[in-house]
């Protein structure tokens, strides 16, 4: 095996790591435990070497950023050859994007305000059809788009899924990834899961208490053979979902389920992808597994209030409570 | 074991209200050290806590730069508006296991002592 530039940077990543982890353990073992002492004049050599520990946090952070394994490589590794990952990206844009073909222009266009699954998306797009997406922000709609001209892939598309190219109101369909083995099946419902897929939380009030339910779903705008299709693709992990209208517009629907086993499934076969999550709401911003597993664990407790539930909640994603720990201060007033 | 005695040096006490005192109207804030054992809370000494920020209505410091120092086992600061009761941000950002809050006019009679819940506790002088 030749040294690769990925094997560099992972390499890089990991020293950065460990260099940082020793460098901190030092300081915080040289440093005189008195933090009276530290502001004397005698100790001014601890003083530095404290004041350097947010810079050894950058340098694990960074650390931490490069030993990362991209989602797809992680795929590779796993022996998932070119087929199954254009299952997965069919998925992709099936939950989350668009194929234009008009006028001679054939291109490829995935929406979110995600940046990870536009990582994905780039990512399986290089890996599959070797171009590389470029993401603009769209203007006035607070959100991101990612796009690639290729005729090839877009004919691979249609002819995948045909009712995705067309403007004639034609359904598309997953049947490509149906196709698929189980492993690729589980991957493709945490791919979509990730675009489309949504958590919700419903309150029940009783006298003087509040009890919290989670509910995973899934699309909101699906034709019924689509919800079809995607109800029996999400039976490789198991994941068990019931099919709903939308009541804007009743030929659509929607997957969901309030079953906690259901969700505890979804979340034993990996979850969300790492890094995806929620858009909007009362929990935007959160990660979707954290707030997933928040709420598996709050299930049928007793609150005092929706909003102290919520708290609890919202104060259970660890990276903000992380992030918040070392940019702000302990402020008490 | 929860804390239920809290016993605070004298002298050290004098210390942390002559600060608070200093910085008035601004809030002080200090890391207390002492020890805790089978309840009882015996607080020897206060300490400045590495760049600290005393300001108008509130007080802080980074707790990174905070030594893993085991005697540290809380954080004491006051309220210049003579309220001694632990605020929402108090509460919510209690650090060890005691937290000593000195309303104005900074004496023993306003001085008051809670655990890592935010509840009350009875201290004596040693």
């Amino acid at each position: 095996m030749g040294i690769t530039w990925d094997w560099v940077r992972n390499n890089i990543g990991i020293a950065l790591v460990l260099l940082s982890g020793a460098l901190m353990s030092f300081t915080m073992l040289s440093a005189d435990p008195v933090g009276a002492a530290i502001c004397g004049e005698e100790c001014a050599r601890g003083t530095i070497a404290l004041s350097l520990m947010p810079a050894y946090f950058a340098m694990m952070v960074i650390g931490i950023g490069n030993s990362a394994t991209p989602y797809i490589k992680y795929l590779v590794k796993r022996e998932f050859n070119r087929r199954d990952l254009k299952r997965l990206f069919l998925g992709l844009v099936i939950s989350g994007g668009s194929v234009l073909r008009r006028e001679g222009k054939y291109c490829i266009r995935y929406y979110g305000k995600d940046g990870g699954m536009h990582s994905v998306f780039r990512d399986l797009a290089h890996q599959i059809y070797g171009t590389e997406p470029q993401t603009v922000k769209v203007n006035g709609r607070g959100t991101w788009m990612s796009q690639f001209y290729s005729k090839h892939a877009v004919l691979e598309m249609a002819e995948l899924s045909p009712g995705l190219a067309s403007r004639k109101g034609e359904t598309p369909t997953i049947s490509y990834i149906l196709d698929g083995g189980k492993s690729i099946r589980i991957e493709a419902v945490r791919v979509m899961m990730s675009t489309a897929g949504w958590i919700n939380c419903t309150f029940s009030y009783t006298s003087g208490s509040t009890k919290a339910y989670p509910r995973l779903g899934f699309g909101s705008v699906l034709s019924d053979s689509l919800a079809g299709e995607c109800s029996c693709l999400m039976m490789a992990i198991p994941l068990r979902m019931e099919s709903y209208s939308n009541s804007k517009y009743p030929s659509k629907g929607y997957l969901a389920t309030s079953d906690v086993e259901e969700m505890q499934n979804f979340l034993k076969a990996g979850g969300f992808l790492r890094g995806s999550r929620v858009k909007k709401g009362t929990f935007g911003g959160m990660e979707k597994n954290i707030l997933l597993q928040a709420l598996l664990g709050v299930h049928g407790t007793e609150f005092r209030s929706r909003e102290a539930a919520i708290d609890l909640l919202t104060s259970r994603d660890d990276a903000s409570l992380e992030l918040s720990i070392y940019l702000d201060r302990l402020r008490l007033g | 074991m929860p804390i239920e005695r809290v016993e605070i040096k004298r002298e050290a006490l004098e210390m942390f209200l002559g600060l608070c005192r200093q910085v008035h109207p601004k809030e002080n804030i200090m890391l207390i050290r002492g020890k805790v054992k089978s309840g009882r809370a015996i607080v020897d000494e206060f300490l400045i806590p590495p760049f600290s920020t005393y300001a108008h209505g509130f007080s802080g410091f980074s707790m990174h730069m905070i030594p893993f120092d085991l005697s540290i086992i809380g954080v004491a600061h006051s309220h210049p508006s003579g309220y001694n009761a632990p605020s929402i941000q108090d509460l919510n950002g209690i650090y060890g296991r005691l937290m000593m809050i000195a309303g104005f006019p900074y004496n023993e009679g306003s001085l008051a002592v809670y655990n890592s819940k935010g509840e009350e506790l009875a201290f004596t002088l040693v």
